[in-house]
């Protein structure tokens, strides 16, 4: 039996069988791409300069130069941006021949973009074939040592540590230590996750950069295009993988403006209650009630939604507390407790308050009731335990007479409320 | 009292020791002992000496010498003989002075990984703490896993993760593999056929990914006792390997004994159950304070004999002196048990094969096996349990009716003289390379020139290429595909391919059982009764896509029989021979089964209640097959002849896995009585895995041993027309089907025909 049989029979899977794809209009190669060779390979490259002046959905394309990275340090949660200007930085995006990871996974295209002088250089560094990516990485090594740092869409989880890969397969020493890397899909997520579920690039550009992609290929389909073109030769075939990364690289640029005209949420007649939240929980998060508590006014004057009120209110009630305004802290909750009754944490902070602040057994009682009854009904366990447990303790004092001062000393409330 | 007086109760009651077939004394041996060697560190002594260790065991002390001269090491030394120290010594050692060198330690499962793990961290303790030891497993945390990626000096793992989570994410792991100086592989033996061909695969692919980085580790095994030790290392390693087997620690004297049950049914050749023989044999010494621990071969099995033996014992207040111990406790439950026998507060477990591997559960006093576990490589394993240096030891093994454990029950120089089976392994079956070489491919371009397990793979890259899935670029060959491969191969494929029966009772979804992908027309077809744990289930719906069969508990009078039925195609024959009248062969063959209908028979009247449709794809697969020919001289009965075949096949498909370390599952057999290929009565034995791993070959090699074997069991069988210990029952084979099949055999052999 011929070798080659016997591997087909063993071996051939159906899903492997694929063959290139008919493209009907693929054409003459219009790619502008200039052939750049060096001592470690040849490969593709296409430049092509954008006016800072340009108008990319409804964000101009410069304006993200106007703000120092330091403004963009604290909702990036990247120290490194602080002293650092993000005209400085260069943006980055990578098609890949796979989603899957590992070694297997060629970045065939890497899309970078800066500014230099009065344009926005975009480079695209692209594989001719397998061959060409020492050269490509050289390039970029080149590229990434002249920029202060590194902006990308989910760069952290997925371009950046791809690349890092290659470089090291390629055996081309990447001398950049540890690197600032501003990675918008963190900051978008604080800002955005509620109004857009996936918070993909697509969805912020369609929200919030109001950009409606044509004839665009889908993310999904780039590795087979890319494979077609491998096995057809036919140049034409890239020309919307370009297309595509050139976008994204521009809406990276549009995003970074968007997020940093964000920062100063006050100013902006289209800041919206989600917005708001987001800063407020993220001051919450680090130490800084006060912060979190303006934010939360903020958020309520912009006509939040039902899901954004309960949100806000709730980070302002914490705030308040933390600030130790603890009736401006209850008037929260009892606004709360009205209007969001099956929240359990509003009845737990009026008892404590009640008891604690007001001295008023019986309101406390009252509120840790109702906290109770909302606790079996939706038979939340341990919560009901704890809402009886202090409606016994609330009895017990009572009965006991004791001066009320006398219990605070040993109330296990102690450490959280005062 | 003590052990003494048990096998004096053995010896003396007759109606136990009319049942014992075999009873075999074990001489005592004394410890040969070697000094520490003198590289090694006083550190390490000391950690050593705080464990009572003064000196090494010869084999110890050879083991750790070779593997100091840059050796490739396979140790072969039974139970508890303290295999670990051969290789924990020299890597501590060299590790100790040199921080950056890397090892890395294959378990072929997560349990033992973690055992082990235990142990290095409080060697590394006692040394200072510089040598951080990690488990990298489906288990470790992601936050985790960076540390140990950087700075983990001993990576434990199995061999699932190295290839589907290590190799291809080589780079993550740079400074494993820049550094690594020794690969550790425990539990050798169990990297046969199928599993142990695909792990030779990705240890060739391990070898890749080192000399990317400049490495080349050292190998160091250690195995059970194969008869073919130093070739399965090679295999696997792809290199030759030093082969250490003077075993010089210490053993006491021990009784080996082959309990045969009595018969119950002679005509049907049924024989009392061996779970209920074991249970009182292991009562004995358990009632005599002997440390015992039991083999069930079965989860329930297991489950059932604890029961017992907690009822038998009836200790009050003592619950935990009889314990059980298989996979699905939790890993908590089980390392409290394997220190309650270390420490002798558990006087007996209960155990699937769980414990035949390397955990450390001290020495216990005896051993009852229920049932011959398949291989002569495991009977020693368990009787391994059982054995101090300084006290006599005993062990029964308790043979139930099956063929294969009525003839070592009746043949005992099988387990006691001969050595134990060859570990086969085939890394270049076609299916498990091809996988394998898109896995590598993925990883690591490969360049014009380059060999793969030695052979050049131009052809096979070539055809991947055709497939879509590499691209040939200048001198190299690319992975072009989105796939991640080493997803899509499963070292233990038995697993991956099985369908899952999910009980639906009561808008239940309970996975209740699993089985292979070649038994599922048979077993869940739409209108099976499948019996799980004594319960009946009717199966409603077959999903054969997705690999799943809904079924609801019923309390049905019937059972159903399938009728599978099998076609084989003869391929091409790669080696043939002709003996007297006789011809044997091996090859390729394609084999198409297919179920057509059932048949629903009432529980003991055996009378068909009718019959139902089954509509499944055929399931074809190409794999290797041996196969032989006895043209028929004179005339023919077609009947007799018919029976012949199908007992002769019978028989062989039960004796074949004797010989090859293999499951009998593993294997099926067709009977032609006029084949189209050889044009005369023909007898094959193929194997269920695509492409096979080498048992073909293998049964072809040593023929003349196989037919023998058979013709032995035949003989030596007391059932009248055949019984499911041999032929097959006579209602299935015919009247005269034991008579006509080893008539058959013995012409094929051109014996003196007897009686």
């Amino acid at each position: 039996m011929k070798f080659r049989d016997k591997l087909r029979r063993f071996a051939s899977e159906p899903e492997m069988a694929k063959q290139p794809a008919e493209h009907a209009a693929a054409g003459e190669p219009t790619l502008g791409a200039v052939l750049r060779e060096g001592p470690a390979g040849a490969f593709w490259l296409v430049e092509t300069h954008w006016p800072l002046s340009h108008i990319h959905g409804r964000t101009v394309l410069g304006q993200f130069m106007q703000t120092p990275g330091s403004q963009l340090a604290f909702l990036a949660q990247e120290e490194g941006l602080y002293g650092t200007a993000l005209a400085d930085m260069v943006f980055l995006d990578t098609e890949t021949t796979g989603l899957a990871g590992g070694t297997g996974t060629l970045p065939f295209l890497i899309g970078t973009g800066r500014v230099e002088g009065d344009f926005f250089l975009l480079r695209q560094y692209l594989m001719r074939d397998y061959p060409d990516e020492p050269a490509v990485l050289e390039a970029l090594k080149e590229e990434l040592q002249q920029a202060s740092g590194l902006i990308t869409f989910n760069g952290r989880r997925f371009d950046w540590p791809l690349l890092k890969d290659r470089f090291m397969l390629n055996r081309v020493p990447l001398a950049i230590g540890s690197l600032v890397h501003l990675d918008l899909l963190y900051p978008a997520r604080r800002l955005w996750r509620y109004r857009f579920h996936s918070c993909s690039l697509s969805s912020l550009e369609e929200g919030i950069l109001g950009i409606e992609r044509q004839n665009d290929l889908p993310g999904s389909q780039v590795p087979q295009r890319y494979f077609d073109y491998l096995a057809s030769g036919e140049a034409g075939l890239l020309s919307d993988i370009l297309h595509h990364n050139v976008t994204d690289i521009l809406s990276l640029a549009a995003l970074t403006a968007q997020l940093a005209k964000r920062t100063s949420l006050e100013q902006l007649p289209e800041a919206s209650a989600w917005e708001a939240e987001g800063f407020a929980h993220l001051y919450l998060r680090h130490g800084q009630p006060e912060e979190a508590a303006r934010f939360g006014e903020l958020g309520l004057t912009l006509n939040p939604d039902r899901r954004a009120s309960r949100r806000l209110l709730l980070h302002l009630g914490r705030a308040y507390k933390r600030m130790h305004l603890h009736a401006a802290a209850a008037n929260v909750y009892l606004v709360l407790a009205e209007e969001f009754p099956k929240e359990l944490l509003p009845y737990e902070e009026l008892a404590k308050y009640y008891e604690h602040v007001e001295k008023d057994g019986d309101r406390a009682s009252a509120a840790a009731q109702q906290g109770l009854s909302m606790a079996q009904l939706q038979k939340a366990a341990a919560k009901a335990e704890a809402f009886s447990r202090r409606l016994q303790r609330l009895d017990r004092k009572r009965h006991q007479g004791r001066s009320v001062l006398s219990f605070a000393q040993d109330d296990r409330d102690n450490g959280t409320l005062f | 009292m003590g052990i003494e007086s048990v096998l004096e109760t053995l010896r003396r009651d007759p109606s136990l020791h009319s049942q014992i077939t075999h009873w075999q004394k074990i001489p005592a041996k004394s410890a040969q002992l070697a000094d520490f060697p003198a590289w090694m560190d006083e550190d390490l002594k000391t950690v050593l000496r705080k464990r009572g260790i003064g000196k090494l065991y010869t084999h110890q002390a050879e083991a750790c010498g070779a593997v100091w001269a840059g050796d490739d090491v396979v140790v072969v030394t039974p139970t508890a003989s303290g295999k670990s120290l051969c290789y924990n010594i020299p890597v501590f050692q060299r590790i100790h002075h040199q921080p950056e060198a890397r090892a890395l330690y294959l378990f072929p499962t997560k349990a033992l990984a973690q055992d082990q793990v235990a142990e290095l961290m409080q060697w590394s303790d006692e040394l200072g703490g510089t040598i951080k030891t990690y488990t990298y497993d489906g288990d470790t945390p992601a936050s985790a896993r960076r540390a140990i990626r950087s700075a983990g000096s001993i990576v434990v793992t199995n061999p699932d993760m190295l290839h589907s989570g290590i190799l291809p994410h080589h780079t993550k792991w740079i400074r494993l593999f820049e550094n690594l100086e020794y690969v550790v592989i425990d539990e050798l033996h169990s990297y046969r056929g199928v599993f142990g061909s695909h792990v030779a695969n990705v240890l060739r692919r391990l070898h890749r990914i080192c000399r990317f980085y400049g490495s080349r580790p050292q190998f160091v095994c250690a195995s059970a006792t194969i008869a073919n030790p130093g070739d399965h290392a090679a295999a696997l390693i792809g290199r030759p390997a030093v082969v250490i087997d003077n075993n010089g620690a210490p053993q006491g004297e021990k009784d080996i004994i082959l309990y045969n049950p009595p018969v119950v049914n002679a005509s049907l050749g049924i024989r009392r159950s061996a779970l209920l023989e074991a249970q009182k044999i292991a009562a004995l010494f358990l009632k005599d304070n002997i440390q015992t621990i039991v083999f069930a071969r079965s989860r329930t099995d297991t489950e059932v004999l604890v029961t017992y033996l907690r009822r038998a014992i009836h200790r009050l207040g003592q619950p935990q002196t009889i314990r059980g111990y298989r996979g699905g406790y939790l890993p908590k439950q089980r390392r409290e048990i394997e220190r309650d026998l270390r420490r002798g507060e558990v006087l007996g477990v209960v155990s699937t094969n769980a414990l035949e591997l390397g955990v450390d559960i001290g020495s216990l006093q005896a051993a009852v096996l229920t049932g011959y576990p398949g291989t002569i490589a495991s009977t020693w394993q368990q009787m391994g349990r059982a054995g101090r240096s300084d006290e006599s030891s005993a062990v029964v093994i308790v043979c139930n009716s099956s063929p294969l454990n009525q003839f070592v029950v009746n043949h005992p120089d099988f387990i006691m003289g001969q050595g134990a089976e060859r570990a086969l392994v085939n890394p270049d079956n076609m299916f498990i390379l091809v996988s394998h070489i898109k896995c590598a491919a993925f990883e690591l371009p490969f360049t014009e020139g380059e060999l793969y397990g030695g052979s050049d793979p131009t052809d096979i890259l070539d055809f991947l290429v055709e497939e879509h899935v590499l691209r040939r670029a200048g001198d190299r060959w690319y992975w072009m595909s989105e796939n991640y491969p080493a997803v899509h191969v499963s070292l233990r494929s038995a697993s991956t391919d099985n369908f899952t029966i999910v009980d639906t009772t009561n808008g239940s979804s309970t996975i209740i059982g699993e089985v292979d992908r070649f038994s599922a027309p048979m077993m869940i077809h739409e209108g099976a009764i499948y019996i799980h744990e004594s319960s009946q289930y009717h199966i409603d719906q077959l999903d054969f896509d997705r690999q799943k069969a809904y079924a609801h508990q019923v309390k049905a009078d019937y059972y159903t029989d399938a009728n599978l039925a099998v076609e084989l195609k003869v391929l091409d024959t790669s080696d043939s021979c002709q003996e007297g009248i006789v011809t044997h062969s091996w090859g390729e063959v394609m084999v198409a089964a297919k179920t057509h209908m059932y048949k629903k028979i009432r529980f003991y009247t055996h009378e068909n209640l009718g019959w139902g449709e089954v509509s499944l794809p055929e399931l074809e697969t190409h794999t290797t097959a041996y196969w032989f020919v006895k043209p028929t001289t004179g005339p023919t009965d077609t009947e007799a002849l018919q029976s012949a075949l199908m007992g002769a096949a019978n028989i062989l498909r039960n004796t074949a896995p004797l010989e090859l370390m293999c499951e009998p599952s593993d294997l099926g057999v067709v009977a032609q009585v006029r084949s189209p290929f050889t044009q005369g009565p023909t007898i094959f034995i193929y194997e269920k895995y695509p492409g096979g791993v080498g048992f073909s070959q293998r049964l072809y090699d040593i023929r003349e041993a196989l037919l023998s074997r058979c013709i032995e069991l035949l003989r030596a069988c007391p059932c009248e027309n055949g019984c499911p210990s041999c032929v097959g029952p006579g209602d299935e084979v015919g009247p005269r089907g034991k008579h006509a099949a080893r008539q058959f055999l013995e012409e094929a052999l051109q014996l003196e025909i007897q009686g």
